[in-house]
């Protein structure tokens, strides 16, 4: 090995995958550092579904090769939930830039549909053929809605964590930015369901439900991102035609304690 | 103190990004919103948002259709009519907060409508600091302040905080002239003078 290859060049800013949410690109000094696979986490009702979509949408719009795999509900039934944004093209589709796969079809496919239980052999194939999906169609940007649902036939934690691991190295090795939505419960003191994803996770992004005085507001906060500063400050969003619209909280009232996204 | 009928002159004065603190008479209040409302933006062709916490978006309609002001360029945020539960109805060109506490919110729809309806050259109306106050804290009021006008700025939008003189304090006073680069108190001098002269 020679002395070229040991240099370490801790300064070198990695290439960003800009979000095209304005907000969240400040929030990120630029975007999400290449290759990173970066959790959504939040309770049911916070945004990360539209916030993840959007991010496919802008990356489309781009001329990226973007895949949105839904677990738990159809894409066609899920897409019609979603707010109806001002700068979608149904071309995006036509053109195959942004599409669209429903998890149970990957399932069936690998005869897993009746499983209650992945195996380690089952896990691995998962992971291939996602793999082969992201290869053959030059996936740059992917999510997964819910990760949880996945990790929820994989029972243990020796499991769920060679899932993540694998499946993080593999998308990054291809390029590929991914959000991974994880859903969490209200009260949940932690930031994945069974806190082995948030450890492995290039980065968290933390969607909440913050009450104050009785208003219920949305929050986004940046837990962590490898490869990039980033502030860590708490923000009031909005999910509108227009985007997601991110403004910082005022830090003036008292809150009360947090709902559907745990931390306060 | 300058009299209503010479706002329009003084607004004409004011550069893009400029952050005015409007302290009005009451008996002058419907003169003023017509004035930010028609006489200030039509020549301009600027787009208006209005954001009312003090009287009902449906109510300042009215008035602009009995002036037989063009509503088309108004756009409003209402943050008081969700709160009479009920009076909120749905109509062309008005957002709803559902409260006057969720400053958070109310700077939301502002950015939004700026983004959904790109005009180039907008005016932004805050009516009114003293309602705002009525329900939030003065610190985090102030904050609130502080944020949207500097956001506002950077859009170069004008933007006009409107308070009544009726409702005097000198602690929303301090804090319109900490963020605003302008205080103007707009009254009937003429009828202040003959009742001072009674």
């Amino acid at each position: 090995m020679d002395e070229e290859e040991l240099s370490i060049t801790p300064n070198k800013e990695r290439e960003r995958c800009v979000t095209g949410i304005d907000g969240l690109d400040t929030i990120l000094n630029g975007g999400i550092p290449r290759g990173n696979s970066v959790l959504i986490t939040g309770s049911c009702g916070t945004g990360k579904t539209t916030l993840s979509l959007e991010y496919l949408v802008h990356g489309a719009l781009e001329e990226e090769n973007c895949l949105f795999i839904s677990v738990t509900e159809a894409s066609d039934k899920m897409l019609n939930n979603v707010v109806p944004y001002d700068f979608f093209d149904e071309s995006l589709i036509e053109e195959g830039y942004l599409s669209f796969v429903d998890m149970p079809e990957i399932y069936e496919e690998l005869g897993l549909l009746e499983k209650s239980e992945f195996s380690f052999k089952e896990i691995n194939e998962l992971i291939e053929k996602i793999e082969n999906i992201v290869v053959e169609r030059d996936i740059k940007r992917l999510v997964i809605d819910s990760v949880t649902s996945v990790c929820f036939q994989l029972k243990s934690e020796e499991k769920i964590r060679d899932f993540m691991l694998r499946l993080m190295k593999t998308l990054s090795s291809h390029d590929c930015t991914s959000l991974l939505v994880s859903e969490i419960s209200p009260e949940e003191p932690r930031y994945s369901q069974y806190g082995v994803e948030e450890a492995i996770a290039d980065g968290i992004i933390m969607m909440g439900n913050l009450e104050r005085h009785g208003d219920l507001l949305r929050t986004l906060q940046v837990v962590k991102m490898r490869g990039t500063d980033h502030s860590r400050a708490k923000y009031v969003l909005d999910l509108t035609s227009v985007g997601v619209l991110l403004v910082p909280m005022l830090k003036g009232g008292s809150a009360e304690p947090e709902t559907g996204g745990g931390k306060a | 103190m300058i009299k209503v009928d010479e706002l329009p002159d003084k607004l004409e004065s004011l550069e893009a990004g400029s952050a005015v603190a409007l302290k009005v008479d009451v008996d002058v209040y419907f003169d003023v919103i017509t004035a930010l409302t028609d006489d200030f933006p039509r020549d301009r062709e600027m787009q208006v948002i209005y954001t009312t916490s003090t009287i009902s978006s449906s109510t300042i309609i009215k008035v602009l259709n009995a002036f037989d002001i063009d509503r088309d360029r108004v756009q409003f945020v209402d943050a008081v009519s969700y709160m009479t539960m009920g009076a909120a109805e749905k109509e062309e060109g008005v957002t709803f907060v559902e409260s006057p506490t969720m400053l958070e919110n109310l700077s939301l729809k502002i950015e939004y409508l700026l983004r959904k309806y790109p005009t180039e050259e907008n005016t932004v109306v805050l009516d009114s600091i003293d309602s705002l106050a009525i329900h939030n804290e003065n610190r985090i009021l102030s904050e609130f302040l502080h944020i949207l006008i500097s956001s506002l700025r950077s859009h170069e939008c004008f933007t006009f905080i409107l308070s009544v003189s009726e409702q005097d304090s000198e602690e929303i006073d301090n804090m319109l002239a900490m963020v605003c680069d302008d205080f103007i108190e707009v009254g009937n001098s003429e009828e202040k003078e003959e009742e001072e002269l009674v």
